[in-house]
């Protein structure tokens, strides 16, 4: 597998998005997948590739996930890399944990594609400061 | 005596732009609007602010969009400041603090062309009669020199300049205030979330308090409105709404500047007024720092000078220029509404983040004989999940740091708990006391070496044991609604959990004495005839609603006493 086809297996394997198995080439899906590898890269360096490495040994296992977690260097670094995997696929935004700041402490960054971010049809909104609708649509259920 | 212009107004918020609007419908004054911050106030700058968000990974600050902005490097202004002393001394860089301050400041406003009502949340709701006399009637804090009755026209005018939507029959007589005038608009229609809550709750009694649902006045158009578009339901209200169906000030610095005798000069930070040949405070003196020379002194002078900076930055003017304070009080009986919310899993989905942030209040929480002892609480229903309390990362970040709930169930775990997020919010009053102070500090900013605020602050019993009651009260609510309380206790290792309003007020207090305040009711200084300061600087005490709609109010009736003022002084020998 490529570089490229990893991180979009490893994306599924950690959010269990359906799409992401099978991403078009050219297509914007492709793009994004392209520029969120490249973020992370360049954001975290050794470690997002230390968690790329992992993921493409487990890749043939017939439960990948399993054996990710499972595995006893998933941890620390290589566990905050998966979150950050997570994050930008729901919310387009990756967060650069230290051991004082974790979670929603850590510094935020911006991924790119924040109106594409997952979990705004996950939870029935649309993407916060994007509404496309019109005045009152709030006040029904979604 | 030749002046510059007829009125200096200083700083371009909303106290500033409607002075500046107010005295321009009264007479051809000549008015220069002096400030510090240099933005544009049309469209192209407001796609500009939206897209700077896309720029910021953290959109839930309040301060987001305006952080690439050169001026905030010229003429800082807080932007850390929500947190405890110790946090807030390690990160944020203009406030500052003497040994004495018991707890941080944590109020936190903009230096922009238009002010913080870019940032703020639109909420409009009244005062109450037993708000403007909290000593005479529940001898706690101070009286205001005027009254709820001599203040309603200039609340219904106020409501009209500002767009407020809100439902006239749910607040007329709400603890005696009476409205003599409908709203200029319908209140904002109920989101999703406030109908599950409302079957729950209204019309229940909680600790002997009958507990009504209503509509929060605000300043959001529920159709369009003073050529501004209905609320389009973006989320984004804090800190910013994209399409200005919430009211900001640049809707009247745009109509008052149109007037050719009215100028705005941005790039221009006040340092202090000074007295002309005659006595009188008629001289302005400021930095122009997008010029060659930064810091040379610049003086414009002007028979009526307005100080309307916000209540730090204009009491620091006044300190600087070592005028209007032989009471000694200016800077003091600093106040903040100090707030905590409690988080809950609703039931069933509540789908949070689809129109305004929060539409529905509680008011009923806000007056009683329990004033002689601790604050009232104002209660809204939020609409954005958590609020401060947590955010849908914050939820993500659980589920697979404790969890590791990574795999095909993630995003079905993740709807699930998102969707039920709620919050009750409380708002209290802390009272006016003189100990509490922002003052000059020995440290200068960086740029145009302008002294920083300096803060001695502590919250009060009165507004703590109204925090512990708000919590008490939310927790019953929750309970009625069968929701799941995220728990964060108020107090934590000995130290009291709360959160700011942003709501800055009182360092320029008014009354009727001149030895125990600034202004009189006019909002003119006991000490100077021609030198006024509009904004909540002015308040005398805070009570439980948000302060813009009174500050607006009170500047309306500023912008009368000045044209009364400039008309009986010959404004025209110049
Ligand atoms: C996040 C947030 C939410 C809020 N929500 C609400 C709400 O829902 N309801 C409500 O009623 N209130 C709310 N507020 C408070 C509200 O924003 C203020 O009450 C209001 O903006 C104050 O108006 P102002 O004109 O007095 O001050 P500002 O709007 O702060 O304007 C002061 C102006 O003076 C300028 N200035 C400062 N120093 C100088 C100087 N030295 N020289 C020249 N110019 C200077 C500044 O650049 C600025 O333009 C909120 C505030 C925040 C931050
Ligand atoms: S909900 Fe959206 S459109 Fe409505 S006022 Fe807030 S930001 Fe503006």
């Amino acid at each position: 597998m490529d570089e490229l086809s990893t991180f979009v297996a490893l994306s599924r394997t950690l959010t269990g998005i359906g799409f992401l198995a099978n991403i078009e080439p050219k297509s914007f899906a492709e793009t994004i997948a392209k520029d969120y590898l490249h973020r992370l890269k360049e954001a975290f360096g050794a470690d997002f590739i230390a968690l790329l490495t992992l993921y493409a040994s487990k890749a043939g296992a017939p439960d990948p996930l399993a054996a990710l977690l499972g595995d006893a260097s998933f941890k620390d670094r290589i566990e905050s890399m998966a979150k950050q995997v997570v994050n930008v696929w729901m919310l387009s935004q990756y967060r650069i944990e230290t051991a004082e700041k974790k979670g929603d402490n850590a510094p935020a960054f911006d991924a790119g594609f924040f109106d594409q971010g997952l979990i705004w049809s996950a939870i029935k909104a649309h993407p916060i400061a994007f509404s496309h609708r019109s005045h009152g649509y709030w006040t029904s259920k979604p | 005596m030749k002046y510059d212009y007829d009125v200096i107004i200083v700083g371009s918020g909303v106290a500033g732009a409607m002075c500046a609007w107010k005295l321009s419908t009264l007479g051809d004054y000549r008015i220069l609007i002096l400030e510090a911050g240099d933005n544009g106030i049309g469209q192209g700058q407001r796609v500009e602010f939206h897209h700077a968000m896309d720029r910021q990974g953290n959109r839930g600050d309040m301060f987001a969009p305006y952080l690439e902005l050169e001026s905030r490097k010229m003429v800082p202004s807080p932007e850390k400041a929500g947190k405890p002393l110790d946090a807030q001394k390690a990160e944020e860089k203009y406030y500052d603090y003497t040994p004495e301050s018991q707890d941080s400041f944590r109020a936190g406003y903009t230096r922009l062309v238009g002010g913080s009502t870019w940032a703020w949340r639109g909420n409009c709701p009244r005062f109450l009669p037993s708000d403007f006399a909290l000593r005479s009637t529940y001898g706690a804090g101070r009286d205001w020199p005027i009254s709820y009755g001599e203040l309603e026209k200039s609340y219904c005018e106020a409501e009209q300049e500002l767009g407020v939507s809100g439902n006239h029959d749910e607040l007329d007589g709400l603890f005696g205030a009476f409205r003599s005038r409908p709203f200029p608009m319908p209140g904002i229609p109920l989101t999703y979330s406030d109908q599950l809550v409302k079957t729950r709750i209204h019309g229940k009694t909680v600790n002997g308090t009958k507990v009504r649902v209503i509509t929060t006045p605000q300043a959001r158009n529920s159709e369009p409105y003073d050529g501004r578009p209905a609320c389009e339901g973006h989320s984004n209200c804090i800190p910013l709404c994209p399409i200005q169906a919430k009211y900001d000030a640049t809707v009247h610095l745009r109509r008052v500047l149109v007037k050719p005798n009215v100028t705005l000069r941005s790039g221009a930070a006040v340092t202090r007024v000074s007295a002309g040949r005659d006595g009188n405070i008629t001289r302005v003196h400021f930095r122009d720092w997008r010029s060659d020379d930064k810091t040379k002194d610049r003086v414009l002078t002007a028979p009526v000078i307005v100080l309307a900076a916000h209540a730090i930055e204009t009491p620091k003017i006044l300190l600087m220029s070592n005028v209007a304070n032989s009471s000694g009080q200016v800077g003091r009986n600093l106040m903040d509404h100090i707030q905590w919310e409690i988080a809950a899993e609703f039931p069933e989905p509540v789908y949070p983040f689809r129109g305004p942030q929060s539409v529905t209040a509680i008011e009923a929480f806000r007056d009683g004989p329990f004033r002689r002892t601790r604050s009232g609480f104002r209660m809204t229903i939020g609409n954005d999940g958590w609020g401060r309390a947590g955010s849908p990362a914050k939820i993500i970040d659980e589920l697979l740091t404790k969890d590791r709930a990574y795999g095909p169930d993630l995003m079905t775990k993740v709807a699930d708990r998102v969707t039920r997020m709620i919050r009750l919010s409380f708002s209290t009053e802390m009272l006016p006391h003189p100990e509490n102070r922002v003052d000059l500090s020995a440290n200068t900013d960086a740029a145009l070496g302008i002294p920083r605020p300096r803060f001695t602050f502590a919250v009060d019993d009165y507004a703590t044991e109204a925090l512990k009651a708000g919590v008490e009260t939310a927790t019953a609510l929750f309970n009625l609604m069968g929701a799941k309380i995220e728990k964060k206790d108020l107090i934590e290792n000995g130290k009291l959990n709360w959160n700011t309003a942003a709501h800055i007020m009182g360092t320029c207090i008014m009354g009727n004495n001149p030895a125990d305040s600034v202004v009189d009711k006019w909002g003119r200084t006991h000490d100077n005839h021609n030198l006024y300061i509009a904004g909540s600087s002015v308040f005398a005490t805070g009570a439980t609603a948000n302060p813009t709609l009174t500050l607006v109010a009170l500047t309306l009736r500023t912008a009368r006493a000045i044209h009364k003022q400039l008309k009986a002084g010959g404004v025209h020998a110049h």
